[in-house]
């Protein structure tokens, strides 16, 4: 196997920030072993490039995930549809809760919603859309909750479907908690590789 | 021939090694690897492209920080501790110490 055919393998997944300083530190260590006479096979001296490309997930975001991350996916162009789908859903979720609850709890989501949205606006489009989505798919499921604790009557149905929306809740925040900061972080990472200078 | 490899599942060891070889002086990633090479007398060895995911990762953590420099004509990132990193190899030193310790306890004779 070729050096090329080695880095292609390990790092063509990722954006060319992250491959021009691994490729650049890559190159120079296969220099450094063929002066030291330990010859220059990539998969000898630097091991299996699989291995390499599934390690650097801890650090850095991946092409796809990056291009989803900084809007240049295409596919974000139909997000704004999705995300207003979600965020209508989100407002109209108290709405078959008595009077006066209904509007009021619809009228709060609006206007937490469109304050979420104009914390977001410099954020990156990926972030922007994940949080967004997230804090409304959150908010209808507490509405959900609202709704139902403001109707309520004591049957097996409701008491069934209150524990399935507190669990769906509870779950989106764990694993909003556990996922979110992990891949904030890795995003960060690779943007300062893309922001960065070659090697 | 080495007789034990470092594998993904002893990434943490391979930290603790590189944070370790570090602690001496700044390297670039090859004499890292060397140097755990050497100062184990070769029983210690990485498949070598797993280094670099490790220094990345120990990096964005801030335990170290890198620079370019120019040697013999080449440009090097070489790599250099923190003050963070060096706390985090004081406490890795005492867990592995203990570590020892306790292995050895239940062993009994000498380790």
């Amino acid at each position: 196997m070729t050096l090329e055919t080695w880095l292609h393998e390990a790092l063509g997944n990722y954006p060319t920030g992250v491959q021009r300083r691994l490729g650049g530190e890559y190159r120079t260590h296969l220099v450094d072993s063929v002066a030291a006479g330990r010859g220059g096979d990539p998969v000898q001296v630097l091991g299996d490039p699989q291995r390499v490309a599934q390690a650097l997930k801890r650090s850095y975001l991946t092409r796809t995930e990056w291009d989803w991350w900084s809007g240049a996916d295409k596919s974000l162009g139909f997000m704004p549809f999705l995300e207003g789908s979600i965020v209508l859903m989100a407002v109209f979720a108290p709405s078959h809760a008595p009077l006066p609850y209904a509007p009021l709890l619809m009228a709060v989501t609006l206007i937490m919603l469109l304050a979420v949205r104009r914390v977001l606006r410099d954020r990156p489009p990926g972030l922007r859309f994940l949080l967004s989505v997230s804090i409304s798919v959150l908010l209808g499921g507490l509405n959900q909750l609202l709704a139902l604790g403001l109707t309520w009557t004591p049957t097996v149905f409701n008491l069934s479907l209150g524990m399935l929306g507190l669990a769906v809740v509870l779950g989106m925040c764990f694993m909003f908690t556990l996922i979110y900061p992990r891949y904030r972080a890795r995003a960060y990472q690779t943007q300062r590789l893309q922001q960065a200078g070659p090697l | 021939m080495p007789i034990y490899t470092l594998t993904m599942k002893s990434q943490e060891q391979l930290r603790m090694l590189i944070l370790a070889v570090l602690e001496r002086q700044p390297e670039h990633g090859y004499a890292i690897a060397q140097a755990i090479k050497a100062r184990s007398e070769g029983l210690l060895t990485a498949k070598e492209g797993t280094l670099y995911p490790v220094l990345h990762a120990l990096e964005n953590e801030g335990q170290i920080q890198s620079q370019e420099t120019e040697v013999a004509g080449r440009v090097r990132r070489e790599y250099r501790l923190t003050e963070k990193g060096q706390k985090e190899v004081a406490r890795l030193r005492g867990d592995w110490k203990r570590q020892i310790s306790a292995v050895g306890a239940v062993l009994g004779g000498e380790v």
